[in-house]
């Protein structure tokens, strides 16, 4: 009987007397019926170790038919051989035959007495057998190059597979914050039929439906109930307009569907959370040093934009730095996302807080550390803190080196697109933008007005611009154009962009350029399109 | 001056003039920190000075454990490895011998490579310590197995580990902390229990120490495999 036992450098070939019982199978028994000793080239050991965890059946079988080949041409050579000479020199026949290759049976792991005798002399054989030196220096490293070679290829495993999960990840929460806005709005416009005077009394969109969903009626908007969630004066202003609303009566089966709706968004706004959550959860799992250096949501989205982590991998700081710039735009677009300017990177709160002459630098050192980090992180190294404190380090020299704006030649362009960040400089601000400038230059201007008020009223363009698109609006759905575009704007509106913006509340921010429309749409609708959603 | 004395096989009670009672290991891998710990320089020898709040094995040896089965020498099978704290130590005792470290969560595993790397006796392996054979054909017999893994069934996953891994006559050593087998049993019913566990299958416990005021509700206790 032919068995064959596993050990991470090779496979032992033991044949068992019939005679011999399992309680008889000891270590000097064991020993002396190997008949057969493979090993494994030195280089393999790692991924054979992997790939038998990976699936060990399969693998199984393929070394058994390795096995099986091998033994069978040194047969061969061996009756050769012997046809020749007699005596074939130095080599000990096989004591197997052929026939009974095939049964040879390879249960690598169970609890089998000559398995479990195995392992009371696994590496002293090893030792025997030429693999190591000796048990002390060359066992050691060689075992401890092993494992860690191998454990790095499981964990590798462990993340391509979870890169996937966080690229639907990533996709679900695009799609949800887009059908957040879409039924949040539906119900705004709904219930100000009822309660109009509360779309411009609570702006942010999840308190909004969370109110709409418990208290329903009007009569329900009591100052003393109020008082619990919100601040007084709010609660105040609330409980007042509601007393005095101008709303139109409806009824209770009126209200209970209006109500289910923002049980239902209220649902929704809950389920964001769960997934921002596992999102955290996952990014730190599969690839840690990316996720401290960029954020869970910065760095979730540059895995899937670059789609998957290998890919992301193997690109330059260069070109993460503008990685998102096009399919930022999209979801600008779609979500109210800050509008694409260098790709998603500059959602990164440092970058978003440095000054504006600084950011580039500071951009392409992070960008830099983000593309060693995701390399890390693909070969299962952990180098993140020594990462985060050379990030900090960079950050602080440049802060240093260049504490003050260049010196700028007088600027060519036309007055007003100055940074907006120093105010009360002619050419910032509402009253520029009525002073009949070529179409291009109001565009830019529209955008970073529009940026301000965005947080107030992006989503009503966003419909409107369905509604309404017209050529320069496809124009701008084509993203490189657009980016071109932003570039150049990119300065100003920059600038002009509130700081707290926190990468997952990008969509937050309002969708810019749409001036135009908004203009004429806040004519027709009035008060009711300038909500902030903040 | 700082003083040194073995207070065990390769564990050393460092005396640095400051009343503190300290433990500590030499440093296998010479100026390498694990975990932010101590490093202390005694007659050109460096020692890693072995912090009881964060090991509970360093606890247990504050706390008096009599007899360290883990010696210079000694072939370990070491289970919930974590990022390397104990264990790192634990190679630093067994010195030219090799400690098998055993942990599943692969970002922790993240951590911990990086202390493998360069301790070369230390050889971190992936996988669940509630199935040996992900293991068995790397895992060789051992003189000790320890094990750290904060699982309410941690008293098989011993028990289970010593069928497959540990020498007739090899010590098991166990940290039972009493939250993870049961948040609202009282910790002694829960260490009795998880005691009897063990006696019941071929473990005779040797010693029993209460880790307080390190951890709270955690034991360590210590058995001799009789084989089964
Ligand atoms: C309390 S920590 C160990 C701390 C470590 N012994 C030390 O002192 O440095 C428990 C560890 O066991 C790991 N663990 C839990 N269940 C496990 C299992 N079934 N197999 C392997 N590791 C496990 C956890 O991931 C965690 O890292």
């Amino acid at each position: 009987m032919l068995s064959a036992i596993l050990v991470p450098y090779g496979i032992f070939v033991i044949k068992k007397d019939e005679s011999e019982t399992d309680e008889t199978q000891s270590i000097e028994n064991l020993t002396k019926n190997i008949v057969y000793f493979k090993k494994f080239d030195e280089e393999d050991i790692p991924s054979i170790m992997y790939e038998l965890r990976q699936d060990a059946n399969e693998k199984k079988a393929e070394l058994k038919q390795a096995l099986i080949e091998e033994i069978t041409e040194l047969k061969n050579k061996e009756a050769e051989e012997s046809e020749e000479s007699e005596e074939a020199e130095g080599i000990e026949p096989i004591d197997i035959a052929v026939e009974e290759l095939e049964t040879i049976s390879f249960e690598a792991s169970k609890i089998r007495p000559e398995n479990d005798a195995m392992r009371s002399v696994m590496y002293e054989l090893g030792l025997e057998y030429g693999v190591f030196e000796d048990l002390e220096d060359d066992f050691l490293n060689k075992m401890n190059e092993w494992t860690v070679q191998y454990t790095k290829m499981m964990m590798k495993r462990s993340s391509q597979a979870k890169d996937k999960l966080i690229v639907q990840t990533v996709n679900a929460l695009d799609n949800l914050d887009e059908t957040l806005n879409l039924f949040s709005e539906r119900l705004r416009e709904w219930y100000s039929l009822y309660f109009p005077e509360m779309d411009n009394i609570v702006k942010k969109q999840d308190a909004y439906v969370q109110l709409v969903s418990e208290y329903g009626f009007r009569e329900n908007y009591t100052r003393t109930r109020l008082k619990e969630e919100m601040p007084q004066n709010l609660a105040r202003t609330l409980s007042l307009a509601a007393k005095k609303s101008m709303g139109a009566e409806i009824s209770e089966v009126d209200l209970q569907i209006i109500k289910s709706l923002a049980n239902e968004i209220h649902n929704l706004y809950k389920y964001r959370e769960e997934l921002q959550a596992y999102l955290e959860v996952s990014m730190t799992e599969v690839a840690p040093n990316l996720t401290k250096i960029a954020g869970p949501s910065i760095g979730a989205r540059l895995i899937s934009l670059a789609g998957g982590m290998d890919r992301l991998s193997i690109l330059p700081g260069s070109t993460i730095q503008v990685i998102g710039a096009e399919k930022a735009l999209f979801a600008h677009l779609r979500e109210r996302a800050d509008s694409p300017k260098h790709g998603i990177i500059f959602q990164h709160p440092y970058i978003q807080g440095a000054t504006g002459w600084t950011r580039g630098k500071i951009s392409r050192a992070i960008a830099c550390k983000m593309s060693i980090a995701i390399k890390a992180d693909m070969s299962g190294n952990y180098i993140a803190d020594t990462l985060s404190e050379q990030i900090d380090k960079k950050v602080a020299d440049i802060k240093v080196k260049f504490p003050k704006p260049p010196v700028k030649k007088k600027s060519k362009r036309p007055q007003g697109k100055g940074r907006p960040s120093r105010p009360g400089k002619p050419g910032a601000g509402k009253p520029q933008r009525r002073d009949g400038r070529n179409d291009d230059r109001r565009r830019d201007d529209k955008k970073r007005d529009g940026r301000r008020d965005s947080r107030v009223d992006g989503r009503r363009d966003d419909r409107d611009s369905r509604d309404n698109r017209g050529k320069d609006n496809k124009g701008r759905r084509d993203g490189r154009n657009d980016d071109r575009r932003n570039e150049k704007s990119s300065k100003p509106t920059r600038d002009g962009k509130s700081r707290d913006s926190k990468p997952n509340n990008a969509n937050k921010g309002g969708k810019a350029g749409k001036g135009e429309k908004r203009k004429v749409e806040r004519v027709v609708i009035g008060k009711t399109s300038s909500k902030i959603n903040k | 001056m700082a003083k040194v004395k073995e207070k065990f096989d390769n564990v050393f009670e460092l005396d640095l003039g400051d009343g503190i009672e300290r433990i500590g290991t030499k440093s296998l891998v010479p100026n390498k920190r694990v975990y932010g710990e101590k490093l202390v320089n005694v007659k050109n020898t460096e020692y890693r000075v072995w912090n009881p709040n964060k090991s509970k094995l360093g606890a247990s040896i504050i706390n008096g454990l009599k007899e360290m089965p883990i010696k210079k020498g000694s072939k370990v099978l070491y289970l919930g490895a974590s990022a390397g704290t104990t264990p790192s130590h634990v190679a630093d005792i067994a010195e030219d011998s090799p400690v098998y470290a055993v942990e599943f969560a692969p970002r922790i595993m993240r951590e911990f490579i990086e202390s493998c790397e360069g301790r070369k006796n230390l050889f971190p392996i992936l996988g669940d310590a509630n199935k040996p054979d992900e293991y068995a054909n790397i895992v060789e017999k051992v003189d000790v197995i320890f094990e750290d893994v904060a699982q309410p069934n941690q008293a098989e996953i011993l028990i289970k580990n010593a069928k497959w891994f540990l020498k007739e006559g090899g010590y098991g050593m166990i940290s039972i902390k009493a939250r993870s087998v049961d948040v609202t049993e009282n910790p002694r019913v829960i260490f009795e229990a998880q005691k009897e566990i063990m006696e019941q299958n071929g473990f005779k416990i040797v010693d029993a120490i209460n880790i307080e005021p390190f951890e709270k509700d955690h034991m360590l206790f210590v058995g001799i495999w009789n084989g089964q």
